[in-house]
C-alpha cells in the first residue's frame, strides 16, 4: 500500500505558503523555473501603496508645493503682482477641483501612509550621526512639522474665509498675521519660517529618496551628488520662501528686488491692512515701522 | 517507529546525522540529501564561524588537467607531510579539484578572472608553480558560503525524504545550530546509532537517533587557542575517543610558522609566504637596533624551498627563536597591488593586531601550535592501483561501526589538508567520501536504528545525565576553580604538550593536577545551571579525554624519535574500558565486514607508553621575551595575567546583563574594572571578566555569556554594542573605544532576543537568509558549460560576498526591527550577489518576491547606515540601489501588463 504524499506548505516572506513537489529534484526544478512565484495580491497592493506614496510625493504635491511658494513669492513685486499671479492659477473655474485633486487628495493619502511608516521608523541619528541618517530622521520629524504646518495654514485661509464666505483678501491677511507678534515675539513669522524649513527640506530630502525608491540612481556616488544637488535646489526655494515670510512680516525684501515704479508698496500694503492684524487677536506693530 | 524490513534494506528514509558546519561537513550533507538520504546536521555553530570559512589561502588546482600539472599538485603535494595512508587521498584529490573548482564556479564563488572572464589563476613561488585560484583575500568563505547556500536551500524547501511504506514521511535535511555534541549512542555491539546532544542556548540535552554519524567538527585549533572556546574544540573528538575509536598520530602537532606575537596569537596563513614574502633573522645579536638597520649579510634568510613544509620550518624558526634571535617577516620588497588584493586580510592583521605597516618594514612573527596533525583514524579502501575505491562503506569510517569522521577531525585530512592551498578541497572531498560511504555503510546495515526500541536511547540519555549531575549531588559548594577556568588548564596542559615544554611526567602530573580539581567543582548546583560555566562543564569530559590522548600520544611520539626527526610511523591509541592503550592492529566491522588494519609501521615500537623517554632534541625551554610576554603562559587573559599589576591603566566596563531568554526583568547593568593596554581588544577584556567574573564593587557573579569564535574580526559572531553601537568586540580595542578612560557600556544587540548577557539570537537572519537560497541540481552543475565572469562584476559580487553576518547593519538600521518585516540590507546584499552570479537565473523568482515584496527593498529608509556601520565594507547602499532599480521595473512592468 502507499501512503499519498502529504501536503505541505513553507514559508515565502513572512507567512505566505507555497506548495511545494515532493522529490528534492522537483524541488530544485520548482525554483529554477518559477519566476513568478509569491507576489500575492496582499503584496502588490502594498507594494503599489510604497510606490504611490512616494510618486505622490514629487507629482504633484511637490510641484504644487514650488508652484505656491513661487507664487506667493510674487507678493514681494507688490500687491498688484501677488493678486494677478493668483488669479492665474485661481481665476479658473474648476480651480477648486485642481486643488483638490493636485494637492488635498494626494495629501491626505501621502499624509496618511507617511504616519503608518513614521509609526514604524526608529530613527537613530544620536547613535550613528552621519549626514545620511541625520536626514533619514530630519525628514521624519520635517513630515510631522508639516503636516501640522499645512494643517493650521490651510485652516487659517481656506477654513476661515470658506466659513466667512468673503473674498478673501489674502494679502492683507497674511501680512496682518505676518507681522503680528504675540508676548511681543513674532511667533507666527517664526512658525511660517520653521513650517516653510519643513516642507522645504521634507520637499528636497524626499526627491533624493524618490530618485533612490525609483533606481533612478543606483551607486552610492551618484547619490551623494544628487542629494547635493536637491539640497542647493531646495536651499534656493527656502531662501525665496523665506524671504516671502520676511517681506510679509518686516516689508523689506531680501532677495528678489522690488521692480522700478512700484516702490515698495507692499510697506503701505501692510501698514493700510493693519486692523486685519488687529483682528488677529494681538496688536503688532505692523511692518516693522 | 519502526519499519519495515523493506525499508532497512533499501536504506532510505533513515536518518543519518552530521556533525559540524564547515566545508567538510557541509559536502557531506550535500552528498547524502542530493541522494535522497535524510538528514539531521547538528552544529556548534553557523558556518561563517568555522575554521574553513577562515581560509584564506585559495585553491592550488592544476586546471588544466595537463599531466605536467597534475604531476606538479602531485608532487608539491607529496613532498611534504603527507603519510603512506593518506598517499591515494592525494591522487584523488588531484583528479577531482578541478571538478570541484568548476562545480563552485557554478554555484557562484567569486573567484578571480582574468580579463577575458575566465578564471584568473596565478602561480605562487610556494608552491612548487602550481595554479591557484582564489576569490580574493578570502577564499574560505566564499566557498563556505556557497556549500551553506546549498544546504540551506534544501532546508528552507522543507523536501521531503522518499520514504518508506508505512513510515512518517521526514523532511530531507534538518539543521540544529548552536547544539553541543556530548557523546556518542552505540548499540549493545558497540555500533554509533546516535548521538547525545546539549542545547547552548537551554543547556537541555536530548538523544538523536540515526542511522550512521559523521563528525565533521574541526581540528584541535581551538584547544591551541587559535579559535573559539577550547571545549567546544574537543567535544566530539571526546565522544569518539570515548566510544572506542582509534585515534591516529594525535601528539603530531601542527604549526603556523608565522603568528603575530601577542597575548593571542594570530596565525597570518601561508599565503604571505607564498607570495614570496622573506622571513629572516639575524645572525648575531640584534643589539638594540631596529629590525631594518640590520645589513644584509647580517641576517639569514630561509629559502621558499625550506618553507613548503610548515612544521619543519617552525621548528627551525622556534629553534632560532630559542637561540635569542627573533624572526621577521618581511613584505617590503614586494608589490603592494598584488599583496592588496591577493592577502589583503593577513595585511589587515599586520595593521590592527601588530600595529604596524607591513609595507613599512619587517614585521616579527613566531610559529604556534595551531592543531593536530593527526585525529581519528579513517580508513579508506583502495584497489589494486592504489585508488580510492568510491563507493565503499569503508572511507571515511572510524574503527566504530556507524561513525565516520570527515575534515580537521580526522587523521587523512589533517595531513592532506595541511598542504597549502589545499585545505578547501580536501575538505570537500573529505566529506563526499564519508557521505558515500555512509550511504554504502547504510543500504547494507541489518537493523536501522530506528528499528531499535525508545528506551535504548533514553537509558544512554539519563546515563549521560546521572553522570554530569553526579558532581551537583551532594558535595557541598566549594570556592575553587570555575569551570571555565578549569577548561583554560586542560588547553594550557595541551599548549604545553603542544610546544613539548617539560617531560612528559610533567605534562601528566599537571593534567591529573586539574583532572583533581574538576572532581571537586560545585559547576553543576541548581543555581548556576544557565551560565556559561554549565556549557564549560558538560565539555570537560570529552575534553579531558582528548588532552589525556594528546598528552600519551605526544609522548609516545617523543620516545619513538619521531619529533626528532627519525622517520614517520603512525601512532594509534584507543580507549578501552577507560584505559587508553596503543594499538598497532586492530580489527573492526564495517557494511558486515570484519576489516583488519596495521599501523605497519616498518619501525620498532617503543615498549611502553608509562616509560616514555624524556624529551627529545626538539625540546626547548621558551625563552621569556622572544614570545612575547605571555610566552609562558600562553593567554594573556588568564586570571592571573589579569591581576593587576601596578600602574597599569583600568577601565570600566559597564555591561548590561540578563539571565534567560524572556526574562527581561533580570536586566541589569554590572560594572568590571579591567586592566588594559594599546593592544587590549574588547574580547580580550570580556573574556577576562568571564575567566574571572567579579565585579568592580567586589561580588563574584556568574560570568558573563558572550559569544566569540575567530578573535580576527572574520565570523562576526561577537557583535555587541559599544557606547551604543554596533561593534565587534574581536576588533574594539580600549584605549580607541574610550581614549580617556571614561567606562565603556557594553550592550547585546537590541534588534534580536536576548537569549542571555551579551548572547542574542540571530536565527531571523538566517531564516531570512534561508528563504532565498536555492538549491542546485548537483548533475546540472558540471554541464560542462564555462561559466564566464567579467572581472568587474567579480569584483562587485566579491564584495557582496564578504558579509559575515555579524548582524551590524541590522542593529544601525532605522527600519529594522521586531515590529516590521524588512529583511534589512544583509539580506537583499545577498540576493543582489545572487542576482550577479552565474546561473542567477535559478530560483531568481523567490529572491525577487523577497526583495520586491512585503519586507523587502520598499521598506529601506536610505538613512545609509548599513554600509557606514559595515565592518567589512560590503557596498550594501549600492546593492539596495540596485534593487530599488530592479523593483521599480517590475512595478512599472506589472502595471504595464495590466
Amino acid at each position: 500500500m502507499t501512503t499519498p504524499p502529504p501536503s505541505r506548505s513553507t514559508r515565502l516572506g513572512h507567512g505566505k505558503l507555497l506548495e511545494l513537489p515532493n522529490s528534492p529534484i522537483e524541488a530544485v526544478a520548482l525554483s529554477a523555473d518559477s519566476s513568478e512565484t509569491g507576489s500575492t495580491s496582499v503584496e502588490r497592493r502594498e507594494n503599489s501603496l510604497r510606490r504611490l506614496f512616494s510618486l505622490v510625493g514629487v507629482v504633484p504635491l511637490g510641484v504644487f508645493m514650488v508652484v505656491y511658494l513661487w507664487t506667493t513669492a510674487n507678493a514681494m513685486r507688490g500687491r498688484e503682482a501677488f493678486e494677478s499671479a493668483r488669479e492665474t492659477w485661481t481665476g479658473h473655474p474648476f480651480a477648486w477641483l485642481v486643488v483638490l485633486c493636485g494637492f488635498w487628495v494626494p495629501f491626505a493619502f501621502h499624509a496618511g501612509f507617511g504616519i503608518r511608516l513614521l509609526w514604524r521608523s526608529r530613527p537613530n541619528a544620536l547613535r550613528y550621526p552621519s549626514a545620511r541618517n541625520w536626514a533619514h530622521a530630519l525628514q521624519r520629524v520635517s513630515a510631522a512639522v508639516v503636516m501640522v504646518f499645512v494643517a493650521a495654514h490651510a485652516w487659517h485661509f481656506r477654513g476661515r474665509s470658506a466659513i466667512a464666505s468673503s473674498e478673501a483678501d489674502s494679502f492683507g491677511r497674511l501680512c496682518g498675521d505676518l507681522s503680528s507678534t504675540q508676548l511681543g515675539l513674532p511667533l507666527v513669522a517664526a512658525g511660517y519660517l520653521v513650517g516653510l524649513a519643513a516642507v522645504v527640506y521634507h520637499l528636497s530630502n524626499g526627491l533624493y529618496g524618490f530618485c533612490r525608491t525609483w533606481g533612478l540612481v543606483v551607486v552610492d556616488r551618484q547619490g551623494q551628488r544628487l542629494a547635493g544637488i536637491f539640497g542647493a535646489l531646495g536651499l534656493v526655494l527656502y531662501v525665496i520662501a523665506a524671504s516671502t515670510v520676511i517681506y510679509f512680516a518686516t516689508g523689506s525684501t531680501l532677495v528678489l528686488a522690488p521692480s522700478p515704479g512700484r516702490v515698495d508698496p507692499g510697506v503701505g500694503a501692510c501698514t493700510v491692512s493693519a486692523p486685519a492684524a488687529v483682528a488677529v487677536g494681538e496688536s503688532g506693530d505692523p511692518g516693522g515701522q | 517507529m519502526s519499519g519495515s524490513s523493506a525499508a532497512v534494506i533499501r536504506g532510505k528514509g533513515r536518518r543519518v546525522i552530521v556533525v559540524g558546519s564547515g566545508v567538510s561537513g557541509l559536502s557531506a550533507v550535500l552528498d547524502l540529501v542530493r541522494a535522497g538520504v535524510p538528514v539531521l546536521q547538528i552544529s556548534s555553530g553557523p558556518t561563517r564561524q568555522s575554521p574553513s570559512a577562515r581560509s584564506q589561502e585559495g585553491i592550488a588546482v592544476a586546471l588544466d588537467r595537463s599531466d605536467q600539472q597534475r604531476s606538479d599538485h602531485r608532487s608539491a603535494s607529496q613532498a611534504q607531510i603527507v603519510g603512506r595512508a593518506a598517499q591515494p587521498l592525494v591522487e584523488h584529490l588531484v583528479e577531482q579539484a578541478p571538478m570541484l573548482v568548476e562545480e563552485l564556479t557554478s554555484l557562484g564563488v567569486p573567484f578571480c578572472r582574468d580579463p577575458s572572464g575566465e578564471l584568473g589563476r596565478v602561480t605562487l613561488p610556494g608552491w612548487g608553480g602550481l595554479p591557484v585560484v582564489s576569490a580574493g583575500a578570502t577564499t574560505g568563505q566564499q566557498v563556505a558560503a556557497a556549500l551553506e547556500r546549498q544546504v540551506r536551500g534544501f532546508d528552507w524547501n522543507q523536501a521531503v525524504a522518499p520514504f518508506d511504506p508505512g513510515a512518517r514521511p521526514q523532511p530531507l535535511l534538518e539543521r540544529l545550530e548552536y547544539w553541543d555534541v556530548l557523546g556518542l549512542i552505540q548499540d549493545d555491539h558497540g555500533v554509533a546509532i546516535g548521538v547525545l546532544a546539549c542545547d547552548q542556548r537551554t543547556l537541555a540535552l536530548r538523544a538523536f537517533a540515526a542511522d550512521a554519524v559523521c563528525l565533521a567538527t574541526g581540528g584541535l585549533a581551538g584547544l591551541f587557542g587559535m579559535s573559539g572556546s577550547p571545549g567546544a574544540a574537543g567535544a566530539a573528538l571526546g565522544a569518539a575517543l570515548r566510544a572506542g575509536a582509534v585515534v591516529a598520530n594525535l601528539g603530531r602537532i601542527g604549526w603556523e610558522p608565522t603568528c603575530l606575537d601577542g597575548a593571542v596569537k594570530r596565525p597570518l596563513g601561508s599565503l604571505l609566504c607564498s607570495l614570496g614574502a622573506r622571513l629572516w633573522s639575524p645572525r648575531g645579536e640584534m643589539r638594540g637596533l631596529a629590525p631594518t638597520a640590520l645589513a644584509a649579510d647580517e641576517c639569514e634568510l630561509w629559502p621558499a624551498k625550506d618553507r613548503a613544509n610548515p612544521d619543519a620550518l617552525s621548528q627551525a624558526l622556534r629553534r632560532r627563536i630559542a637561540g635569542g634571535s627573533p624572526v621577521f617577516l618581511d613584505l617590503s620588497h614586494l608589490d603592494r597591488d598584488t599583496l592588496s588584493t591577493r592577502a589583503r586580510w593577513a595585511l589587515e592583521l599586520v595593521r590592527f593586531f601588530g600595529d604596524a605597516d607591513p609595507f613599512a618594514g619587517p614585521v616579527r612573527v613566531v610559529p604556534c601550535p595551531s592543531g593536530s596533525r593527526g585525529g581519528l583514524w579513517v580508513d579508506c579502501e583502495t584497489d589494486l592501483e592504489g585508488r580510492i575505491v568510491l563507493d565503499s562503506p569503508r572511507n571515511q569510517a572510524t574503527s566504530v561501526s556507524g561513525l565516520y569522521a570527515a575534515g580537521g577531525i580526522e587523521w587523512l585530512h589533517c595531513q592532506v589538508g595541511a598542504l597549502p592551498g589545499n585545505r578547501l578541497t580536501a575538505g570537500m572531498l573529505a566529506g563526499r567520501l564519508a557521505g558515500a560511504g555512509i550511504r554504502a555503510y547504510q543500504s547494507r546495515i541489518e537493523t536501522s536504528a530506528f528499528a531499535l526500541p525508545q528506551s535504548v536511547f533514553d537509558r544512554a540519555l539519563e546515563a549521560l545525565e546521572s553522570r554530569l549531575g553526579r558532581d551537583a549531588s551532594d558535595r557541598p559548594p566549594r570556592e575553587g576553580a570555575s569551570a571555565l577556568q578549569i577548561q583554560e588548564r586542560l588547553a594550557d596542559v595541551a599548549v604545553r604538550v603542544a610546544r613539548r615544554d617539560g617531560r612528559a611526567e610533567q605534562w601528566r602530573a599537571a593534567l591529573t593536577a586539574v583532572e583533581d580539581e574538576m572532581s571537586g567543582c560545585d559547576v553543576l548546583a541548581a543555581e548556576r545551571r544557565q551560565s556559561p560555566e554549565r556549557r564549560a562543564a558538560l565539555h570537560w569530559d570529552g575534553l579531558r579525554t582528548v588532552v589525556r590522548t594528546l598528552v600519551e600520544s605526544a609522548a609516545l611520539e617523543l620516545s619513538s624519535g619521531a619529533d626528532a626527526g627519525r622517520g614517520l610511523r603512525e601512532v594509534m591509541m584507543r580507549w578501552e574500558a577507560g584505559v587508553l592503550e596503543c594499538v598497532d592492529a586492530f580489527e573492526y566491522q564495517c557494511g558486515g565486514h570484519a576489516v583488519a588494519v596495521s599501523s605497519d609501521t616498518g619501525m620498532d615500537r617503543p615498549d611502553d607508553i608509562a616509560g616514555a623517554a624524556p624529551i627529545g632534541a626538539l625540546s626547548m625551554p621558551d625563552v621569556p621575551g622572544c614570545e612575547g610576554e605571555g610566552s609562558t603562559q600562553r593567554r594573556g587573559d588568564r586570571p592571573e595575567v589579569i591581576a593587576k599589576p601596578p600602574g597599569q591603566r583600568t577601565l570600566v566596563l559597564r555591561v548590561l546583563r540578563q539571565d534567560a531568554l524572556e526574562r527581561p526583568t533580570t536586566r541589569r547593568w554590572e560594572s568590571y574594572e579591567v586592566p588594559y593596554d594599546g593592544g587590549s581588544t574588547l574580547a580580550d577584556a570580556l573574556r577576562a571578566i568571564q575567566l574571572r567574573p567579579i565585579t568592580a564593587d567586589g561580588r563574584r557573579v556568574n560570568p558573563i555569556a558572550f559569544e566569540y569564535e575567530c578573535r580576527e574580526g572574520s565570523c562576526g559572531a561577537c557583535t555587541v554594542l559599544t557606547n551604543g553601537r554596533a561593534t565587534r568586540a574581536c576588533t574594539a580595542k580600549l584605549g580607541e573605544i574610550s581614549p580617556r578612560g571614561k567606562p565603556v557600556s557594553v550592550a547585546p544587540l537590541t534588534k534580536f532576543p536576548v537569549v542571555r548577557d551579551l548572547v542574542v539570537d540571530r536565527s531571523r537572519l538566517d531564516t531570512d537568509l534561508g528563504a532565498i537560497a536555492v538549491a542546485f541540481d548537483r548533475d546540472g552543475l558540471l554541464d560542462g558549460a564555462a561559466v564566464l565572469q567579467p572581472p568587474a562584476t567579480q569584483q562587485v559580487v566579491y564584495a557582496l560576498s564578504r558579509c559575515i553576518g555579524c548582524a551590524a547593519c541590522l542593529e544601525a538600521c532605522p527600519e529594522y526591527g521586531s515590529h516590521t518585516d524588512f529583511v534589512g540590507a544583509a539580506v537583499l546584499a545577498e540576493i543582489d550577489c545572487r542576482e550577479l552570479s552565474p546561473r542567477a537565473d535559478h530560483g531568481r523568482g523567490r529572491r525577487l518576491a523577497v526583495a520586491t515584496g512585503v519586507g523587502g527593498i520598499d521598506e529601506c529608509g536610505k538613512s545609509g547606515n548599513c554600509a557606514l556601520v559595515c565592518p567589512v565594507g560590503v557596498p550594501l547602499t549600492d546593492s539596495l540601489g540596485r534593487l530599488s532599480r530592479v523593483a521599480a521595473r517590475r512595478w512599472l512592468a506589472h502595471w504595464a501588463q495590466a
